[in-house]
Order: structure tokens, then C-alpha cells, then sequence
């Protein structure tokens, strides 16, 4: 009896012993198609650029609750594979709350550095605690450091939803950070003010967003009426120009120190609204407003670059909602309701910018006709063929929710909303009159991009209680859209920083049920999975025992 | 060891036992992802993934495979056959061995018909045939290693008592604390990186990374690793019994 508990003690020691190893030395296969475990080509290249040591620091150490420790599992995982890439990625874990005498000042410190921390409540014994954790990682190349979010936040996620959904964007959230920090020299960005454009804090996320990429600067056109040299002298300084949402006209001396920065090789992404309407306008007694068309002055201006922004509004079969109150006071509810003036566009996948990107939401746009001449015009996004548009003055009113659209008169679709423009771009001022004199003026210049988009409101981004939200997020309906990616890729490609394109562009595709079918075929699938194996079952049985039978029967 | 493979093989084939078995694992399994409403509904997930199924199956398999093992050693027992196998010109191991396959054999004939499943879910997706073959077959092969495992248990499970409803229950709980149990202790604990070991004893933790459509070789060692120990166990048993 002694002896057969020694065997199983040595038989459980052996087991064990097996497994330790095997924690060892290990391999994995990835059979995935889309090689969703495995490190992308892009992330590979990125990681095979430095030639000088970078150093991860992660800091997730020391005790943590579960759902973290899977996190940082993960995290070591895929910093193996980056390390395994180049010997000179060297990465550890540090527990930045160690020291239990300085958790105050530490925790200060790293919120200084703008490092969230993540709090957990914990149950232990029925008493409740809160833990926190700093989920980042800092990485350090060349006295510079980048901050990397392990921890994506989404709304209403349990704290295991949220680091399952972070553990699949690891890849991304480090190639990026990579990326950053290998940046040798950032390109400067200039947001132009003085015609009534976007306030800061409607375009603060946005500028947030680039400000790791690229250095931005505020040029107000405003002084061209004083010193329009300087001005444009200036903005040559800039590699590419953000025109948000003007509500005032341009005068010709702004044009054309602008049209002088494009010609001289200025990247330049227009949002222009040519007709004024905010859904603000609507929520008054009557639910009503008039749509007019706004003068910003620069048709003319367009026309020359070959594109022609109408005074119209589109109206999208594809739409996003809005949420509307019904009641008063305490009765008061809110309902999502369908808005077919906020058009839902999908990308049509044919170009860098556009590629595998999510829906964009445009909020009243206007429709773009493109015009013949030599430059290249390729329609980034356009409205579904089920829009139509509607000309102005027009009132628009809350009522039309209440009429369900008539589908007939939706045939007049595939707008363009969003125009690349590229080309040798010659002066919109070309044989004409100038209305200025300015040293260092172009006819002519040389391969060059410029960004036309028919909505002011794409860039612009909510606020709740006085901050900034994420652009792209809607707090009312709280559905995330595209308008973000978008505008990033738009700038990374007219900067010609495609590698940053193509990082954010790996994406897993989730293979979807078809509805439809599901609706038309679920009775025969359902017969046909549960029918079709049992029936295979006492096929087999039968032809078994058939033969079994002629075999031994006689 | 053939010799007994082939008789365990056709012995289940002859009885009833063998297709109240399978028919009752698919028709359960189809029911649940297939009509009734819940969180296995295939219909009501909406992804063309099979993860509802590898979900559900390891749960009837704990059933279901601990039910066709129960008998294989306590009715030698009850019979007082057993003492037949130690004077058998085939040794003992080799008896365990060919029970062992042919359990595990009777198993993967029951899973087969499920590939009708596969085909389903990629002729419903909205674009047919777009479902990703790697998880697919990362899935049935590591249910193949999770039926291996608790086959080798239910087998060691019926050497315990000559009853087979108590080699049953025996088998279900051994079956159910290490696919399940650890993982639920592992839930008990604050600190995250014990919390983490003790879970990755469970089957369920390397079950679920092989599903993801990831070979490991960690995961594959675990689970041979597993049934070879409940085999060598089941050895040990008999030859204690017999002494």
C-alpha cells in the first residue's frame, strides 16, 4: 500500500515536472487566417528600424488582480515577439507603487505625466476595496518617451470585457508607439483661425491625437489685412494646413495667400459647410429652421482647383440617429430617432485613407461636383445611392422623423463628400489680377494634395460637462463612427507617412451571420444540424450491424 | 491491445449504449445552438464563429463520457472477470490502453457528424465561406485532447468502485474539478498571479487557448500529459487491486 502512494506521488511529481518544462522551452502556431496572433509585416519593419536600444518599460507589476495579470501576460507575450525582432528592444516590468511610503507621491508623479490610472473595486471577505493600476508602458528611444495605453476604455464594459478588448489591440497600441517614437524630425501643422472657424475645444481631440506625430500651430488669416508678407511666410513654415469649419468669407488677400502657400507645396484639408445649419437650430418651440446657403468667398477659389461645393443638403437613406426628449420634467425620455441629414458613409476600401475604415458620420453636408481639368480628383467618400439632395433655402424641420421616407425619390445618390485633389497645382490667381504684392508668388508648382471634405462638423468633436470627448463618439447614442481614423489617415497620407496608415489599417474582421438567410433558411438549417447527424448515426449503426450479422450469422 | 480495442469497439456498436450516447450529444448539442433561446444560440450570436459550440461541448462531454466509461472496469469487477485480465496473455496495460482508444474512438465518432455545423455557419455568413478555418480546427482538436483527458479519467474513475453509478459521479467530479474547478478557485483569490497558476491546472484555460485558433506546444503537453497520468493511475490501481 505504501508503495502505491510513493507511485503516485513520483507519477504526480512527473506531471508536474513535464509542465514546468514545457513552460520552458515552448513554440507556437498561429492557424489563423489573418495570422491574428502574430506580429504583422508592418509591425516587424517598424520594430527592425532602430538601431538604438529602446527600452519598454511596463508598469504592471507586483500584486494584481486577475483580469491585470492577464493583461501583463499578454503584454510580455508580444513584447517577446517584438524583442525576437531586434536585439535592441529590451523591455521590464516595474511595479510603480512599490514602495508603500511614497505610493502618494508616486501616484501624483505619474498622473503628472498624464498616465490614467485604472481603478478596481475588489471584494475580499464581503468587504470591498479599491485597487489601483497604472495600465502603460513607457517607451524610452533617444531621450525621448512615448506613452502606451494598455487599457482601452470603453463605455459600460465589464473590467474583464475591457482588458480582453485591449489584450487585441496590444499590437497595434506598441507599432504605433514605435512608430512615434522613431519619428526623426515632425512635421509642423498649422490650423488656420480668423474666418470664424472651429473654436479649440470642438477640435481638441483631434489636435490632441496628431500632436505625437506632428507639431501644430495656430495661423490666423487675420493679418494678412496688416502684413500679408509675414503671413504667408509663416504658413510656408507648415507642411500642411487645417481649415475647420470657416463661417466667415475669406477676402481675396486671404485667398490668395493661401492659394500662394498651396502652389508653393502646402498640404491643405478643407471642411467646409456651404450651407449654415446646426441641429442646435431645431430644437427651439417650433422644431424648425431655415437652411440657408453661407458666402464663405471661395467658389471661385475651388473652381480652380476643380471642385464645386453645392449650396444643398444631402439627404441619406444610410443615416445616423440623433436622440430627441419626449415629455416634460421627470416624464421626460430620450429616443434615438433616424436623422437623414447626418449620413452614415462607408468607405468603398479602394484607397489608403479610406481603407477598411469604419463609418464616417458627416452632419449636414453639402454635395461636391468635381470639374474637368488636369488634376486628379479621386472621391474618397461619397453618399449612399439611396440619398438625394435637397436645395436651399429650405426648412428643415424635427417633423420629417415622423414621415417615413419614400423610397422612390432616393434615386439620385453617390455624391461625393470627400475629394482628394492632386496634381501640379497652378494658381487660382493665374492671369488674373492679383490683389496683393507678395515676394516669393508661384504660378505654377509642383506635385501637390489638397483635402476637400463637404462637412465642417466631421472634425468636430462632442463636450461633456465643459471637456473635450473623443472625436468620432456620440454621447447622445453613444455609437462610436469613423470621423477620427479618417482624418488621421487623411494627414498621414497628405504627409505622406503611409507606414502609420498601414498600422492602424490591420484590422481583425469579424466574419458576420447573414440575417437575411438567417430569416429565410433558419427552419431548413435548424432540421437539417439536428436531422441530418442523427440520421448519419443510425445510418452507420445499420450498415454495422448488417455486416456484422452476414459475418457471423451463418 | 487490438484485439481488445476492436472488442470495446464493437461492443459499444452492438448495444444501444453507443447511439443513446451520440444521438443524445447531437441532438442536445443541436438543440441548444441551433432552436432553443439563449446564450448558445447560434442565430441569436450573429458571429459565423462556432465558439457557442466548443462552449456547450466540453459540459456534455463531462457528462457523456464519464456515462460510456463507467462500466469499462467496475463490471470486470462486479463480474469478477478482473481477475480473468491478470492471467490473459495480453498485459494489463494493454488492456487499458485499447478500452482507453476505444472510448476515445467512440468520442470523435460522435463529434463527427458536427462538421455539418462548420458548413452551416459558413454558407449562412454574409460572405459564404468567409469563416476563419483556424479557430475551426484549433477547436475540434483541442476537444479531441479534452475528450482524451477525460476519458483516461472516467476510465480510472470505474477502477475505484465495482458500482458504476458511483464510478459515474466519481468520473463527472474528477472530470468536472480539473476542466472547471480550478478556474473557480482561481476566481477566489485577490492575487492575480497565483489566481493565474492555479488556473492554468485547469483543462478549461488550455482548451479555450487552443480554440483561439493558437497551437501550443504548453497546451498539447498539458493535456497528453494529463491522460497519461490518469492512465498510469488507473494501472497502478489495478495492479493494487489485485494484490
Amino acid at each position: 500500500m505504501k508503495k502505491f502512494f510513493v507511485s503516485i506521488g513520483i507519477a504526480l511529481a512527473v506531471l508536474l515536472a513535464i509542465n514546468i518544462l514545457a513552460d520552458l522551452v515552448y513554440a507556437r502556431f498561429d492557424l489563423t487566417e489573418n495570422r491574428r496572433f502574430t506580429l504583422s509585416n508592418q509591425a516587424k519593419t517598424i520594430a527592425a528600424e532602430f538601431e538604438k536600444p529602446v527600452i519598454i518599460d511596463v508598469l504592471l507589476d507586483g500584486n494584481l488582480p486577475p483580469e491585470f495579470a492577464k493583461l501583463k501576460k499578454e503584454t510580455d507575450q508580444l513584447l517577446e515577439e517584438f524583442a525576437s525582432e531586434n536585439n535592441n528592444i529590451k523591455f521590464n516590468f516595474v511595479n510603480p507603487l512599490e514602495d508603500a511610503s511614497q505610493t502618494e507621491s508616486v501616484m501624483a508623479e505619474l498622473q503628472g505625466l498624464g498616465l490614467r490610472p485604472a481603478q478596481i473595486t475588489v471584494e475580499e471577505n464581503g468587504k470591498m476595496s479599491r485597487e489601483i493600476v497604472f495600465p502603460w508602458a513607457l517607451v524610452n528611444h533617444d531621450n525621448k518617451t512615448v506613452k502606451v495605453p494598455l487599457l482601452k476604455n470603453k463605455l459600460g464594459a465589464t473590467s474583464e470585457e475591457r482588458v480582453n478588448n485591449s489584450v487585441q489591440q496590444l499590437e497595434y497600441a506598441f507599432t504605433d508607439a514605435l512608430a512615434k517614437i522613431n519619428i526623426k524630425e515632425k512635421k509642423q501643422i498649422a490650423v488656420i483661425k480668423g474666418n470664424g472657424e472651429l473654436d479649440d475645444i470642438y477640435l481638441a481631440d483631434f489636435l490632441t491625437s496628431i500632436r505625437e506625430y506632428y507639431n501644430i500651430g495656430a495661423i490666423t488669416l487675420d493679418s494678412v489685412v496688416t502684413n500679408p508678407q509675414k503671413t504667408l511666410d509663416q504658413l510656408k513654415g507648415y507642411d500642411l494646413a487645417i481649415i475647420a469649419k470657416p463661417t466667415e468669407a475669406f477676402t481675396d488677400e486671404e485667398k490668395y495667400v493661401m492659394d500662394q502657400y498651396i502652389v508653393n507645396g502646402g498640404k491643405s484639408v478643407w471642411l467646409i459647410d456651404q450651407v449654415n445649419m446646426e441641429l442646435d437650430s431645431l430644437l427651439n418651440k417650433q422644431g424648425n429652421a431655415i437652411a440657408l446657403p453661407s458666402n464663405l468667398n471661395l467658389t471661385d477659389f475651388f473652381f480652380r482647383y476643380g471642385v464645386r461645393l453645392n449650396a444643398d443638403l444631402v439627404n441619406d437613406m444610410y443615416f445616423t440617429q440623433i436622440v430627441l426628449a419626449s415629455g416634460e420634467g421627470n416624464d421626460s425620455q430620450y429616443n434615438p430617432v433616424p436623422w437623414y441629414y447626418h449620413p452614415m458613409v462607408f468607405s468603398k476600401n479602394d484607397h489608403p485613407i479610406v481603407n477598411n475604415l469604419e463609418a464616417v458620420r458627416f452632419q449636414f453636408a453639402n454635395s461636391i461636383d468635381t470639374l474637368a481639368n488636369p488634376y486628379e480628383k479621386e472621391i474618397l467618400l461619397s453618399s449612399s445611392p439611396l440619398s438625394r439632395i435637397e436645395g436651399t433655402p429650405k426648412q428643415i424641420d424635427l417633423n420629417i422623423i415622423n414621415t417615413p421616407p419614400v423610397k422612390e425619390e432616393y434615386n439620385n445618390g453617390n455624391k461625393p463628400l470627400a475629394v482628394l485633389i492632386s496634381g501640379k497645382f497652378s494658381s487660382a490667381f493665374k492671369n488674373r489680377l492679383k490683389p496683393l504684392k507678395l515676394i516669393g508668388t508661384k504660378e505654377i508648382g509642383e506635385e501637390n494634395h489638397m483635402l476637400v471634405i463637404s462637412d465642417g462638423d466631421l472634425i468636430k468633436n462632442q463636450i461633456k460637462n465643459g471637456r473635450p470627448l473623443e472625436l468620432g463618439y456620440d454621447k447622445w447614442t453613444n455609437n462610436y463612427y469613423g470621423n477620427k481614423e479618417f482624418l488621421l489617415n487623411s494627414i498621414n497620407y497628405l504627409l505622406d507617412d503611409n507606414g502609420l496608415i498601414n498600422i492602424r489599417n490591420k484590422k481583425v474582421t469579424i466574419p458576420i451571420l447573414d440575417s437575411k438567410k438567417i430569416t429565410e433558411q433558419k427552419t431548413k438549417w435548424q432540421l437539417l444540424n439536428i436531422g441530418l447527424p442523427v440520421a448519419l448515426t443510425l445510418l452507420f449503426g445499420f450498415v454495422f450491424n448488417y455486416y456484422r450479422k452476414r459475418k457471423y450469422g451463418q | 491491445m487490438l484485439a481488445i480495442f476492436k472488442r470495446e469497439i464493437q461492443s459499444f456498436f452492438t448495444s444501444p449504449i453507443a447511439y443513446l450516447v451520440i444521438g443524445l450529444f447531437l441532438t442536445l448539442n443541436g438543440l441548444f445552438l441551433w432552436v432553443f433561446k439563449g446564450k448558445f444560440n447560434i442565430f441569436d450570436y450573429g458571429f459565423a464563429d462556432l465558439s457557442n459550440f466548443f462552449l456547450l461541448a466540453p459540459w456534455v462531454f463531462l457528462f457523456l463520457i464519464p456515462a460510456i466509461t463507467m462500466k469499462s472496469f467496475s463490471e470486470e469487477s462486479k463480474l469478477g472477470t478482473l481477475e480473468l485480465l491478470f492471467i490473459k496473455p495480453i498485459s494489463v496495460s494493454e488492456t487499458v490502453l485499447g478500452k482507453f482508444l476505444g472510448t476515445l474512438t467512440l468520442g470523435i465518432i460522435a463529434l463527427l457528424p458536427t462538421i455539418i455545423y462548420v458548413y452551416a455557419v459558413s454558407q449562412l455568413g454574409t460572405t459564404e465561406g468567409n469563416l476563419d478555418s483556424g479557430p475551426v480546427m484549433g477547436s475540434y482538436f483541442g476537444t479531441v485532447l479534452l475528450m482524451s483527458c477525460y476519458t483516461s479519467i472516467g476510465i480510472f474513475a470505474s477502477t475505484l468502485s465495482d458500482n458504476q453509478i458511483v464510478a459515474f459521479i466519481a468520473g463527472v467530479i474528477l472530470c468536472f474539478i480539473l476542466f472547471y474547478g480550478f478556474e473557480g478557485i482561481s476566481t477566489l483569490l485577490t492575487d492575480g498571479q497565483t489566481s493565474l497558476i492555479i488556473k492554468s491546472l485547469g483543462m478549461k484555460q488550455h482548451f479555450e487557448s487552443i480554440s483561439l485558433g493558437v497551437l501550443d506546444t504548453r497546451d498539447l503537453l498539458y493535456f497528453i500529459s494529463v491522460t497519461a497520468f490518469f492512465l498510469f493511475l488507473t494501472l497502478l490501481q489495478l495492479k493494487n487491486m489485485n494484490r
